[in-house]
């Protein structure tokens, strides 16, 4: 490799991304050895990451606060956003809530659960006699406490946890495949895309914030771990910091 | 392309020997051929350790912090000495990376648990580089997050850096190396973190210096100093860029994004890209020139 190569491929640039071959790496690194220029050059590119990476931190900015104030009316634009979004998730999980608690309970009006669901949640439906279930029927009336409990209990979310689905704080970049969506039939497995991550570890916490499952899980695969229905949290993590955290509900598809 | 490959063969075969002189150079003690393979050496070795996460100032030797190129001065000194004055074996270049990268990665370790020992000790200074460090790393970890390490996010690192402080000098934690060290760090950051969170009122707004836990801001010493004006410099000169030139350089360099993406995202031209990110840096360049950045 000579100097004119280097120019122009621009391979200082690729070198210091770590985006060349080995033995182009290595040629290039020998050929630093008789190019006072591309020495230079490759400092004068250090000196410009270490200057990118500082410009994160606000604390020591002169200059740049005009800068700051641009970078953070963006930020604040999104933080809006996500804030509406967690606000709109909450209200839709405490219609749910209120929904199901409601002493005209009706299949009809829950549209976000299929009827065949259901009617395996609901204690006592029957799908041609509903009209037949009053509150006079006690036993339905404690029924309808008990399953007014049951969801409180199980699908109350949590607001801390919420906060981190939906505003983000938890997510490093990591590209997750499965589970898409939040409302499963059933425990689902965990893909991810970045293939640096063979299996990382895997947290999942009820409503309440309580851990019940904490493992090493490979790449595409589903944990070990036998949970009701309910709504969960799950986060993956690797051995420095948590890199997703996202949410499930399970579906009491076969009753309670 | 034959003529092609015969040059390149011609070239490589002239780098080979080039690398060769230099270390017989060295050998008949020639400053200025160890001053250049100290100088990619050091290259070699920043762009290992910034792969590796591995911290090239958490070092020390005989009780006093150590400058890696001290470290890498020795490597060399060692590995020249070991070659045969035998003129028939031509010295590779590649083997002498992989001799660099394998001893300092060794006395590496060794010299970062000299460094643990002084942390023990309560090391001023060995605490000061922990703490910049930690700062620098911990700014990328709340940028990652949509946030900067500003006036709310900075007591959350405080915290952390104390809990980290005073959990070391109590327990009994043993660290193999500055990854590891870093690990836990970032743990406990993410706690405090997910703490404020929960409870606001919680979040300690108290400075470091107003506390018990005055180490890292009691004397302006000589690092501080040299600290705060050299990121002074570079952060100036990334502040005199426009917020479109500052968006594709941090794209460029720290999310480590391609061309092609940045273009994609932003609904330009690679082309363009290109070119605004050749003329960002040529201004940062000229900004730099406040600084020596020859190595």
């Amino acid at each position: 490799m000579n100097h004119k190569q280097a120019e122009e491929r621009n391979i200082a640039e690729l070198y210091l991304a770590h985006r060349l071959p080995p033995d182009e790496e290595l040629a290039f690194e020998e050929h630093l050895l008789t190019c006072k220029k591309c020495r230079k050059k490759i400092r004068k590119l250090e000196y410009a990451k270490e200057a990118v990476k500082l410009s994160n931190q606000e604390l020591f900015r002169d200059s740049g606060q005009i800068q700051a104030k641009g970078d953070k009316k963006i930020r604040n634009f999104f933080s809006f956003y996500h804030i509406a979004a967690a606000i709109i998730v909450i209200v839709a999980f405490t219609a749910i809530v209120i929904i199901f608690s409601d002493k005209k309970m009706s299949p009809s009006v829950i549209s976000t659960i299929p009827e065949k669901d259901y009617k395996s949640f609901t204690p006592g439906y029957q799908a041609d006699s509903s009209d037949l279930i009053t509150d006079s029927d006690s036993s339905l009336a404690g029924a309808k406490k008990e399953m007014s409990d049951y969801i409180v209990e199980n699908f109350t979310p949590s607001s801390f946890y919420e906060k981190l689905v939906n505003e983000n704080y938890r997510n490093t970049g990591l590209i997750i495949k499965d589970p898409v969506g939040d409302t499963l039939p059933h425990l689902p497995s965990f893909a991810w895309e970045n293939s640096v991550y063979e299996s990382l570890i895997l947290v999942i916490t009820n409503n309440h914030e309580k851990k019940i499952f904490t493992g090493i899980i490979k790449n595409g695969s589903t944990p070990d771990v036998s949970i009701g229905p309910g709504l969960y949290y799950w986060q993956l993590q690797d051995q420095k910091e948590t890199l997703f955290t996202g949410r499930f509900i399970i579906l009491p598809l076969n009753g309670r | 392309m034959n003529c092609n490959k015969a040059g390149i063969k011609i070239i490589s075969i002239k780098m080979e020997v080039d690398f060769h002189l230099l270390v017989k150079r060295i050998k008949l003690y020639d400053k200025s051929a160890l001053q250049k393979l100290k100088d990619v050496s050091g290259i070699i070795i920043r762009q290992w350790a910034e792969k590796d996460k591995q911290e090239l100032r958490w070092m020390a030797s005989s009780g006093k912090s150590v400058d890696y190129m001290h470290l890498i001065k020795d490597v060399i000194i060692q590995y020249v000495e070991m070659q045969h004055d035998s003129a028939e074996d031509i010295i590779k270049f590649e083997q002498f990376k992989n001799y660099l990268i394998r001893k300092f990665e060794e006395n590496m370790r060794s010299f970062f648990s000299e460094f643990i020992y002084l942390l023990k000790y309560n090391d001023q200074k060995a605490w000061k580089i922990v703490f910049y460090d930690l700062e620098k790393r911990a700014a990328g970890w709340f940028y990652m997050r949509n946030m900067m390490l500003n006036k709310d996010s900075y007591p959350v690192f405080c915290d952390s850096v104390e809990v980290l402080y005073s959990n070391f000098m109590k327990k009994e934690l043993t660290f193999p190396d500055s990854f590891s060290f870093k690990s836990y760090f970032f743990k406990t950051l993410e706690n405090k973190y997910y703490e404020s969170l929960k409870d606001p009122y919680l979040k300690k707004s108290v400075p470091l210096d107003s506390r018990s836990f005055h180490l890292f801001t009691g004397n302006e010493g000589e690092l501080r100093v040299e600290h705060y004006e050299r990121q002074k410099v570079l952060i100036n000169a990334f502040g005199k860029l426009n917020h479109e030139e500052q968006a594709v350089l941090r794209g460029y360099f720290f999310e480590e994004k391609k061309l092609r993406d940045i273009a994609e995202e932003t609904g330009q031209t690679e082309e363009n890209i290109r070119i605004k990110k050749h003329r960002a840096l040529k201004k940062l360049f000229n900004h730099f020139k406040l600084i020596r950045y020859e190595s």
